[in-house]
């Protein structure tokens, strides 16, 4: 099968996923207790009042109708609105911020994560049992066992209470604004989640390189009297295959980590922002969050399904 | 199981030092959390003073006022750290492992169920929702439940939920999606063996097929998985309690233990921040490698597999 | 084409020895095998899985696993003493190497085209175009129909045997004096199986390239082989022509190989050898084979027998004159 023809299937199969993502966010509104009219009408809300914010808006239609009316609502890029944090203000606005913070810590970690990972997965898979690898067989174990907040509040303590250097504070990320303190923003947040997952990855790469050297291909390219060049990018190639998986396995890891993460050094992304929304149930904000961060996956998944498809021609088919 | 293949089984456990470690590190925070009680030194709740009537300095080894000696000093409202530490693993641990189990049977059930009827309608339902579940990473499902149903706790019926409550149930949620998975993958292949066809021709009904015929013979996968879960479920537990979404004040978590800590950072005591976060790490090692352990003794074949979160 | 000198053997290698890992861990899988093939010739070696077959196999082509080491006493190459670093050489150009399992020997990633342009161009002083065309030449001399239009195919995409086909086309590339065919038709039908033996026969005719055909098959063997080699347990047990080889075997094991065989064609009964082959940190004093000879005395535990030359066949058995 092409390659278009496959991404185009890709496409299509992530369809229903969405859509259930479209459900269980809406879904929200029903087991979130009190649900937005409590949120409006206050703790002292009398019963009429209720009455008046339910019809308001429309929470005594059928379900259906205000499912409709709230995805209408999404496609045109309308979440709601804050209701008890910053009433009024529109979600998107709100979440635009943090969402950038997010995403930048998210690329941050994941390249610490593959830099480092990669590279010890690979130098250990050219020299097994050596003691590069011993070394990240126990590094894999202990960091997948630390938690990354921990490794945090490690970072902060000795490099900002200790040594007390500047660039340990970690703040707004906002390259259009200020690229020099955005990046310093980065650096502990990002070894944190970097260095956390760094083990995981190169276990995985140490893995598939070290499998794919006595594979028959390989080892008929080099009797075929190959360059070791061309043997080692074939290698490569094969090796990196599975490994591709595990890409988007681990920027869902980082990505995960960036809540705890963000709250230890108080970087304003969604996980600080969710945290302190957490307790004061702003329905719309929580169903806004699912749905961009389900969708977020979704794609996420499809691009590896694609990169896969793109370096392997059997899964194509 | 015979008693030689038992005890190859045993040696293969035994032989790997590290899952030995894991082992008995285990089992030591198992009976540090059945018997915590009758371990700690003091409650978790009661407050010490230093002789000045200040609080007690933050520091290993104190000495109060009343001439209590406090092992590793206490925590910013003079409560004695050790006991809390005790207390914490055993809120932590018995959240782990109920969400973990109650995720386990649920899996089992459904699993099997999807397992043996494989392309039903029921099937294709079962298998897309768990689909879209799994487009989750697992925490952040966990954060937005807790954050929906509060901390405060809301009544389903005839229970009011406690913190405690939501994040078991939380995990339960992002547990058993996966679980299923494993346990239906499992089902599939056994389902088309000859015994099973068998019990089918002498009419014996669905449900007695797969609960006594079918279901014993799927388990090993998802007790695997479920063994390594519990590390998870640990990590999980501890860092919904580190962001505020644990037990309420002045239950002890490890997470909420952790969390404190960071209120000592001027005071520069390594002992505290490092303290809380080691037993986290140690819980989670220990599991973790129980888990490697025992697949490796049951399925040496087996691979690393994405370990889901 | 190179030149075959007829005068001489194309290939010789004496003495050859290959272990595995080192010190006490150290496991010898072939002891002191010499081969000696003429131009054109086809040499079988012999053997069960486990006997070291593969083993001599891939170290003439220095293909040896990561663990795995080799050394022999002489190296000849048409007619000329090479070392070690001249054979390794060779390899790939005029000696090329047959893989088995086609469905694992080939790069899932790449088309099948590329992978035999590849072997042209690091092997040849073709052009680009002129790769291309002898790309297709050779998939056609491997009878794979439709050559051209195939040529960006997926290995995933062929069958087994025309996978088959496609090994032994790279294998072909570098028109290669001495081609070693390890086991080639693993994990293929009979029918299927039978082709790529035809095929291979007919192309070492036309090309008149000599062959080292490994292989556990005596059928095999009978039809496709000029001298085999019986390997037991890493040593050779007995070789010579195969004619004379089928008619009298001299040594026990190959007797009982050939039972085994007739048994199985004529009668369709089974009567295997009595034991198994030994593992290869099991090896035992004296002959390799006296566990499972019928024919053992107290002798046979005692020293390893030489390998003793007689009319037309060596044979390494106290015994054989008893057969």
């Amino acid at each position: 099968m092409s390659l278009l023809k496959y991404i185009g299937r890709r496409f299509v199969s992530a369809i229903p996923t969405l859509i259930l993502i479209t459900f269980l966010s809406f879904g929200l509104l029903y087991i979130t207790p009190g649900g937005p009219v409590e949120a409006l009408a206050g703790m002292f809300g009398t019963p009429e009042q209720k009455v008046r914010i339910r019809q308001e808006l429309g929470l005594d239609d059928p379900v259906h109708v205000q499912y409709l009316r709230w995805i209408k609502g999404v496609f045109s890029g309308d979440f709601g609105e804050m209701i008890v944090m910053a009433p009024g203000t529109p979600i998107a606005e709100m979440l635009r911020k943090p969402l950038i913070t997010t995403f930048w810590l998210t690329v941050a970690g994941a390249l610490v994560a593959l830099t480092v990972g990669l590279t010890i997965g690979a130098l250990s898979a050219i020299k097994p049992n050596s003691w590069l690898d011993s070394l990240s067989r126990v590094t894999s174990i202990a960091t997948y066992s630390i938690p990354d907040f921990w490794l945090a509040i490690i970072l902060l303590f000795v490099f900002g209470v200790i040594f007390r250097y500047r660039w340990a504070i970690s703040g707004k990320i906002d390259f259009s604004r200020n690229v020099v303190f955005s990046l310093q923003s980065l650096i502990l947040p990002a070894i944190a989640l970097g260095l956390a997952k760094a083990g995981i990855v190169a276990r995985i790469t140490r893995g598939e390189l070290y499998d794919v050297q006595n594979k028959p291909f390989i080892q008929f390219e080099r009797v075929m009297g190959l360059p070791n060049r061309i043997v080692i990018k074939d290698m490569l190639h094969n090796g990196i295959l599975p490994i591709v998986t595990v890409l988007g396995y681990t920027i869902g890891l980082i990505f995960r980590g960036t809540f705890l993460v963000e709250v230890v050094f108080g970087t304003p992304g969604i996980g600080l922002f969710l945290v302190r929304a957490a307790k004061t149930q702003e329905y719309a904000l929580l169903q806004t969050l699912v749905l961009v961060i389900g969708t977020v996956f979704i794609l996420m998944n499809l691009l590896t399904d694609i990169l896969y498809g793109v370096l392997d021609p059997r899964v194509r088919t | 199981m015979n008693k030689a293949r038992f005890r190859i089984l045993w040696n293969r456990f035994i032989g790997d030092k590290l899952v030995v470690l894991g082992g008995v590190i285990a089992l030591l925070f198992l009976v540090i959390a059945v018997f915590g009680p009758q371990l700690a030194p003091f409650g978790f709740a009661q407050q010490f003073r230093a002789a000045a009537g200040e609080l007690l300095p933050i520091d290993v080894m104190s000495t109060t006022a009343t001439g209590e000696r406090l092992l590793l000093g206490s925590d910013s409202l003079g409560r004695d750290m050790l006991s809390r530490l005790i207390y914490g693993t055993r809120t932590t641990l018995v959240i782990s492992i109920s969400s973990v189990s109650m995720a386990t049977i649920l899996a089992i059930f459904l699993g099997s169920l999807t397992g043996y009827f494989q392309g039903s309608l029921f099937d294709e339902i079962v298998m897309r929702l768990i689909d879209a579940l799994l487009t989750f990473p697992g925490i952040l499902l966990a954060v937005i439940l807790v954050a929906a149903w509060g901390t405060q706790g809301i009544k389903i019926g005839p229970i009011t939920t406690t913190p405690e409550l939501t994040i078991v149930f939380a995990l339960v949620f992002t547990f058993t999606p996966r679980l299923t998975r494993t346990m239906r993958g499992s089902t599939i292949p056994q389902a088309h063996r000859a015994y099973i066809k068998a019990a089918q021709l002498m009419g014996m009904p669905f449900w007695r097929i797969i609960a006594f015929e079918l279901t014993p013979n799927c388990l090993t996968a998802v007790i695997i998985q479920a063994t390594t879960y519990l590390g998870l479920a640990v990590f999980s537990t501890a860092g919904l309690g580190f962001l505020g979404l644990g037990p309420a004040e002045p239950q002890p978590e490890l997470g909420k233990i952790l969390a404190r800590t960071q209120e000592y950072f001027l005071n520069r005591q390594f002992w505290h921040i490092f303290i809380p976060g080691f037993t986290i790490s140690l819980l989670v090692f220990a599991f973790s490698v129980l888990g490697d352990g025992i697949r490796n003794v049951l399925d040496p074949e087996f691979r690393f597999e994405e370990a889901d979160v | 084409m190179a030149t075959v000198n007829d005068a001489g053997p194309v290939f010789q290698i004496e003495n050859l020895n290959v272990h595995y890992g080192a010190g006490r861990q150290r496991l010898n899988a072939v002891n002191g095998l010499s081969l000696t093939i003429g131009a054109g010739q086809t040499v079988a070696i012999v053997g069960e899985s486990g006997s070291g077959k593969s083993s001599a196999a891939m170290a003439l082509v220095n293909g040896l696993a990561a663990n795995g080491e080799w050394d022999a006493d002489r190296i000849v190459f048409q007619g000329q003493e090479i070392s070690r670093q001249e054979l390794m050489r060779l390899r790939g150009r005029a000696i090329t190497y047959m893989m088995q399992d086609p469905s694992s020997a080939l790069n899932p990633v790449l088309t099948i085209g590329e992978q035999i342009k590849r072997v042209l161009k690091y092997h040849t002083s073709l052009s680009s175009a002129e790769r291309e065309d002898q790309a297709i030449e050779l998939m056609e001399r491997v009878e794979i129909p439709d050559a051209a239009s195939r040529l960006n195919a997926y290995p995933h995409e062929f069958s087994g045997g025309m996978q088959q086909r496609i090994v032994l086309a790279i294998a072909l590339a570098p028109s290669p004096v001495l081609l070693i065919a390890d086991e080639p038709t693993t994990g293929l039908d009979v029918t299927v199986e039978a082709q790529i033996y035809a095929l291979l026969e007919r192309l070492k005719r036309e090309l008149t390239m000599s062959v080292v055909l490994v292989a556990h098959d005596l059928g095999v063997v009978a039809t496709s082989a000029d001298e085999a080699l019986v390997l037991y347990a890493g040593k050779v047990v007995e070789s010579g022509s195969v004619a004379s080889l089928f008619r009298r075997p001299r040594h026990p094991y190959t007797l009982g190989l050939l039972r085994c065989a007739h048994d199985l064609h004529e009668k369709n009964v089974l009567n295997p050898i009595p034991g198994r082959i030994p593992g290869l940190g099991e090896r035992p004093h004296g002959c390799v084979f006296h566990p499972r000879c019928a024919w053992k005395t107290d002798e046979c535990e005692a020293a390893d027998p030489e390998l003793i030359q007689l009319d037309g066949q060596s044979v390494a058995c106290i015994h054989h004159e008893n057969l």
